[in-house]
């Protein structure tokens, strides 16, 4: 019987299954990002749908932040005739 | 000149042209001079190079085209009156010059040169440069070259950011501060080909393909300072705007100042007025707030889901709360059921002892009365005596009385075993003087 009751009840995936696809770029992360955060205000997704949108929510915030901590640290200044040089040197 | 021709003609040398002269070469200069001189005023137009500045009486320059150059001269005096705008005579500018060819013919110690004495200057070409821009703007605008740009995805977090400015210019250091009011701190590749002159326009092409080219590239900034039309002419060249047409990175332009408006302007995805708007442009968020935000948005999601699991949690413990209330309720109910059924089985013991002391009084005096009827039978009455006597052994209320004790399960039936008692689980015991609820337990 209770074999019976546990084959009855909807699997919950493994985190790893419903893995996402990589956002394509920051806005498009910020996008998908504030439509979670809509869908999860409105109070109408159900328990499994939460904790998926959670779960991406959470990827996608992480995303966004390596991508802001790529421009937040020194300013770097490159010339494109030396850059230009030393690619040419090294093809070479 | 003819003036200046001598009186008495030397003799030929074998094989000398048989010509005028020989005259005195300062006074054959002189007279070169005045033809000169005699030769109309007109007005010439070319790109000014090897401006020399001014040398206190003069100012000295090229004007050249692509057939050909002149060396030319303007008196300090004459270009003072000019009241040309401060830096408009320099290299690279397009220039319309009035005068007229002089000869200096120089002296026992000084060179002899020639130039074209300028005595009117301004900026050439305003109003043919305008034509052309509008002919090449109809033309390109028509070929479809003003859309591609603007059709380029343009991120609004680029990492590296290719920069096309003039060496040295403050357009450079108005960049770096637009992107530092973004809190932007990426990679920049610069590039500093020439932005005005005849030069200008395929060196500045190169280096947009050049950064272009590079694939970490997202963006390119593509500004210089104001000047007149002639100096930003480069930035209207016909090759550069087609190169920026179909380059694959999204450019974004800011020539001149807010009112000038070159071809660049057209082609580019963003034409921007000046350069700190144009690294806004490029970097279209403000580093800084989109952290804040990401830990607004981090603290929703994870509040949303706090909630989530909080509110069916409590829904969960509502209905489990529900469930133990209705289990209470039905165990309470069972418990004043047994209640009820041990106080009717206890007045039913009750009732049942009364009978039996009624019925035993009744034989006790039943049993005197015969007694006293066969008093003189002696062998009789002592025969009724032993009958009394067994009948009082038997009388459960004296067995009670000497020690024993009757037992009943809740329901009044005897227990008369010990495996009865255990299946009862709960029994009655009544003494000689009271009844007692038990539990059986087995040791």
């Amino acid at each position: 019987m209770m074999s019976k009751q546990m084959s009855e009840t909807p699997e919950i995936p493994e985190p790893d299954a419903a893995a996402p696809e990589p956002p394509a770029s920051y806005e498009a992360a910020v996008a998908r990002l504030d439509a979670i955060i809509a869908r999860l205000d409105s109070g109408q997704a159900e328990l499994r749908e939460t904790l998926a949108l959670v779960r991406e929510g959470k990827g996608l915030v992480e995303y966004c932040k390596g991508e802001l901590d790529a421009v937040s640290g020194e300013l770097e200044k490159l010339d494109l005739d030396k850059l230009v040089e030393q690619l040419e040197s090294a093809g070479s | 000149m003819e003036q200046a021709a001598s009186q008495t003609p030397a003799p030929l040398a074998p094989g000398e042209p048989d010509l005028p002269g020989p005259y005195p070469v300062g006074k054959w200069a002189s007279g070169f001079r005045g033809f000169l001189r005699g030769r109309p005023r007109v007005r010439i137009v070319g790109e000014v190079i090897n401006y020399r500045g001014s040398s206190g009486k003069a100012s000295y320059f090229d004007l050249r085209d692509g057939d050909g150059a002149v060396p030319c001269s303007i008196w300090s005096t004459d270009l003072k009156k000019l009241d040309l705008p401060e830096g408009a005579l320099k290299d690279g500018v397009e220039m319309v010059a009035a005068g007229g060819p002089e000869y200096f013919p120089g002296s026992e110690r000084s060179k002899p040169s020639f130039s074209f004495r300028v005595t009117y200057l301004r900026p050439a070409g305003e109003g043919d440069l305008l034509a052309q821009l509008e002919r090449l703007r109809r033309q390109l605008g028509e070929e479809g070259l003003f859309e591609p740009q603007k059709l380029l995805p343009r991120p609004q977090l680029p990492r590296t950011i290719g920069v096309v400015v003039g060496g040295g210019s403050a357009a450079l250091g108005d960049i770096l501060a637009g992107l530092e009011r973004r809190s932007w701190k990426g990679r920049i590749v610069f590039a500093h080909p020439p932005v005005q002159g005849k030069a200008a326009a395929p060196k500045i092409s190169a280096a947009l393909r050049g950064l272009a080219e590079l694939p970490e590239v997202e963006a390119i900034i593509v500004s210089r300072g104001g000047g007149s039309l002639t100096d930003l002419w480069a930035f209207c060249d016909e090759n550069l705007c087609r190169t920026v047409a179909l380059l694959r990175v999204p450019v974004i332009s800011a020539v001149g100042h807010d009112y000038d408006h070159t071809l660049i302007d057209d082609v580019a995805a963003v034409a921007c007025s000046t350069p700190t708007h144009a690294a806004e442009a490029a970097v279209r968020i403000d580093v800084q707030a989109a952290r804040r935000q990401l830990r607004g948005s981090a603290e929703s999601i994870s509040r949303a889901g706090r909630r989530a699991v909080s509110t069916r949690a409590g829904t969960l413990a509502g209905a489990a709360r529900a469930i133990a209330g209705h289990m209470r309720a039905e165990r309470s109910r069972l418990h004043q059921k047994i209640r009820e059924i041990r106080a009717a089985s206890a007045r039913s013991m009750v009732a049942r002892s009364e009978r039996l002391s009624t019925f035993g009084l009744v034989l006790g005096r039943r049993r005197e009365a015969t007694l006293h009827e066969l008093a003189p039978q002696g062998s009789s009455r002592s025969r009724l005596a032993s009958l009394a006597a067994t009948l009082d052994a038997h009388d459960p209320e004296r067995v009670l009385e000497r020690g024993y004790a009757m037992v009943t399960d809740t329901e009044g039936k005897l227990v008369a075993r010990a495996e009865a008692a255990r299946q009862a689980g709960r029994i009655n015991v009544r003494f000689a003087d009271d009844d007692v609820e038990a539990d059986v337990r087995d040791s």
